[in-house]
């Protein structure tokens, strides 16, 4: 009940900005802008459509996460405001929690304008509707989970700044640090190893949740792959909340 | 059982890992009788604030205990009986005035039904009617300070901690919030707040405790302590006794 | 404890989170053989775009590009491998180790030894007090292309320059030989004997003078034994005859001093058996 007061006054904090709007009215612009580029090409415009689509929703969707999270997590420590939360009987971890779904729900809202929008588009365009869209909506929609769970983290013990800059190289590279595994084999000394190795569980594995490419190029997605995503960004999710939680309830405002 | 009983709390700060702690606090002790209005005296930085902010919870003492009720002040149980009025408005500018405190009543746990209730009978007593729709940013100070008394009383606490609470309102508002902590008194709540404006404070309150350099240096009833200190009847008032208790 | 739950319940997750990757990295592959494709931006804008540290964009570059070449999976990655090569040292001409490595893998590798020279001859350039770019260059001349007249022309620059060490005028000197310029290598290599300092040194120059020796001893009787062929239609018995018949002053002796064996079918003359550097 208190979690869901703090969510929906996350949730209504957000909308009722209106950098939230233009941020996804920017995301179906450029969704739809594929159409005049995709003139410019010869043979498969369908896949001109889906690259430029599926690009510029998912680039909004990260700006609208990484800032609306900041935003709206620090502003609370900057204005005060969570004095007037945490003096009424609010557990300190049900105001992380109810700031995160708040955001998740902000999210939600705006990844679906925009992938609704998109996806009627391409209904308009081709006539079918991939059935790998919803898919890749729920991707994305993961990763931001685990993007705004990092810019809470963040702001709860940093100014925000710091946290956009820890999040958006977070994010960076949890697009990159899959490339370990290429070179992997190269680290023979156990302490290396040891090293090397917990970097690479510990860091978010972003670039598993971005299904772009199999998307468009209609690849088969092994089952197997799907779960251990789904599950990988529920437990980052689950993880970093709880480090969020530890560190908020010893903070002094 | 007192409405709120403070034993040796201590606090101190250190505002960089590299300076020394400074100590804000040094064994307060407080008893703020149920019933009662309970002035707390003190100048800009004796500790006022967070004194308030360790009965909220929002700090954690060094050592010492604050009981409510005889429940521990780190509970969040505790503040379910508490109203808290702060210093500065710190409320969302985006909500209305009937937004504000319907998530005020939400967060004290309150049905929906009890809140509208609750809030039209708060928005007269506090004097903002038909301005319930406007958002906060278009408040001024003073609105500000109503609407926060207002989410402060929403809960209909038993305990009610005001920051400064007259201070940025005209004549008249000063006057309304006396009434009303007044009838407060009357309905049986027990008020606590700090205030640097005497002449309010000495119209109402029942028990004065004064603050000075993080001591509690004389706490007792306000008629007792301006007698005992009698020498010219007529003029001695509560900022005599103030002036010299803090220039001693 | 009771403090330090969430921090605990997290450990959990990241356990979870660890299990969960380790699962999906089970069912990745991600050594897929594939084509790639680059396309690099000049050096110059690589430098105009690091605002001020084009030696560390040459440095990952570098590292870059050792992961890049020993990614296997990559079928087409040498088809890159000048202009990567080109960007770094255009980044940071004075960086010793992207030439090296670049021109090993262009030579062992690829058994490009043009395209390896070339590199080692940027780097020559770029930094001429180096001798080692045209040690490798003479090196991979004469050993793969068997060009020792260019190796000798690499060899003599990098003998040249500073700091070079002594076992390069000795390539030099190889590659000479090689040519068959036979009374200038004998020359080179006597000077060598003289100067050699080592009992390894003496007796690798004595090896070779040996066989220079030889050869062209063996050149002097090969032509005076057609003379002696033409006059007569047969080969001497003895090979002393030649002297007999004055066509020659004297038959030489081997760089030891000892007297060839004479091989009178053919008319040839061999060495002793155990000295010869090299078989012919």
């Amino acid at each position: 009940m208190k979690i869901k007061a703090i969510a929906l006054n996350t949730f209504k904090e957000a909308v009722r900005n209106k950098i939230f709007y233009l941020l996804i009215f920017f995301g179906i612009f450029f969704s739809f802008s594929s159409k005049l580029i995709s003139i410019l090409t010869i043979g498969d415009t369908l896949k001109i459509l889906k690259d430029i689509g599926l690009a510029s929703i998912n680039f909004f969707s990260v700006i609208i996460a990484v800032f609306t999270g900041i935003n709206l997590v620090y502003k609370e420590i900057e204005k005060k405001t969570v004095y007037f939360i945490l003096s009424k009987p609010v557990e300190r971890r049900d105001f992380i929690l109810g700031k995160f779904l708040g955001l998740a729900l902000t999210i939600l809202v705006a990844l679906t304008i925009m992938i609704s929008f998109f996806s009627i588009f391409i209904l308009l365009f081709s006539g079918t509707f991939d059935p790998y869209i919803l898919l890749y909506f729920i991707f994305l929609f993961t990763e931001l989970l685990i993007v705004i769970s990092i810019s809470i983290l963040f702001s709860s013990f940093s100014t925000p700044i710091l946290s956009s800059i820890f999040t958006i190289i977070l994010y960076l590279i949890g697009h990159v640090i899959w490339t370990f595994n290429e070179f992997k084999y190269k680290f023979i000394n156990p302490i290396e190893k040891i090293f090397a190795y917990s970097i690479y569980y510990l860091f978010p594995n972003l670039e598993k949740f971005n299904i772009k490419g199999a998307i468009v190029m209609n690849d088969p997605i092994n089952i197997k792959i799907i779960f251990s995503t789904l599950a990988y960004g529920i437990f980052y999710v689950s993880a970093i909340l709880l480090i969020s939680i530890h560190i908020f309830k010893h903070r002094e405002f | 059982m007192n409405a709120l009983e403070i034993k040796d709390l201590s606090k101190s700060f250190r505002s960089n890992f590299l300076y020394k702690k400074t100590t804000i606090l040094k064994n307060v002790n407080i008893n703020v009788k149920k019933g009662t209005i309970y002035g707390f005296l003190g100048l800009n930085g004796a500790g006022k604030t967070t004194t308030i902010k360790c009965i909220l919870g929002l700090i954690k003492p060094d050592h010492g205990t604050i009981r409510l009720f005889g429940e521990e002040a780190e509970k969040v149980s505790s503040r379910a009986s508490i109203g808290f009025l702060s210093e500065s408005p710190y409320y969302y500018d985006y909500l209305n005035a009937k937004e504000t405190l319907a998530l005020s009543g939400k967060l004290s746990s309150l049905s929906n039904k009890k809140i509208n209730e609750r809030s039209a009978k708060i928005i007269s007593l506090v004097g903002l009617e038909g301005k319930e729709n406007l958002l906060l940013k278009k408040y001024s100070k003073g609105m500000l300070q109503r609407i926060g008394l207002g989410q402060a009383l929403i809960n209909d606490p038993d305990f009610i901690i005001l920051d400064e609470p007259f201070s940025g309102l005209d004549p008249i508002g000063r006057k309304e919030l006396r009434d009303i902590i007044l009838s407060l008194k009357a309905e049986g709540k027990t008020v606590f707040f700090s205030s640097h404006i005497l002449q309010d404070m000495e119209l109402i309150v029942d028990d004065i405790g004064i603050l000075r350099n993080g001591k509690i240096t004389k706490e007792g009833k306000l008629k007792d302590m301006v007698k005992k200190s009698i020498k010219n009847p007529v003029s001695y008032s509560l900022e005599d006794l103030f002036l010299k208790e803090i220039t001693k | 404890m009771r403090k330090k739950k969430y921090l605990l319940f997290s450990l959990i997750f990241f356990l979870l989170i660890s299990f969960s990757q380790y699962i999906y990295d089970l069912n990745k592959d991600y050594f897929k053989k594939k084509n790639t494709f680059l396309a690099l931006p000049s050096g110059k804008t690589m430098r105009i775009f690091s605002f001020g540290n084009s030696e560390l964009i040459a440095d990952f570059l570098y590292i870059w590009s050792i992961q890049f070449f020993s990614n296997y999976n990559l079928l087409n990655s040498k088809d890159f491998i000048e202009d990567i090569y080109n960007l770094i040292t255009d980044i940071s001409p004075r960086y010793k180790d992207p030439y090296l490595l670049g021109s090993t893998i262009m030579a062992i590798e690829m058994n490009d030894i043009k395209m390896a020279v070339r590199l080692l001859q940027k780097g020559s350039k770029n930094m001429d007090d180096e001798w080692i770019f045209d040690f490798e260059s003479g090196y991979y001349t004469s050993k793969y292309l068997k060009n020792y007249k260019l190796a000798e022309k690499y060899y003599k620059k990098s003998s040249k320059k500073k700091g070079a060490p002594e076992f390069i005028s000795r390539m030099l000197y190889h590659s000479i030989y090689m040519q068959g310029k036979l009374e200038e290598s004998l020359m080179l290599y006597q000077s060598v004997l003289k100067n050699a300092k080592t009992e390894i040194e003496r007796r690798s120059a004595n090896l070779h003078l040996y066989q220079i020796k030889f050869e062209i001893d063996k050149k002097k009787i090969k032509s005076a034994m057609d003379i002696f062929f033409n006059r007569y239609g047969f080969y001497p018995d003895n090979i002393n005859e030649l002297v007999t018949y004055r066509i020659i002053g004297e038959i030489p002796k081997d760089f030891k001093g000892h007297h060839y064996k004479y091989d009178k079918k053919k008319g040839t003359i061999d060495p002793k058996e155990g000295y010869m550097w090299k078989k012919q």
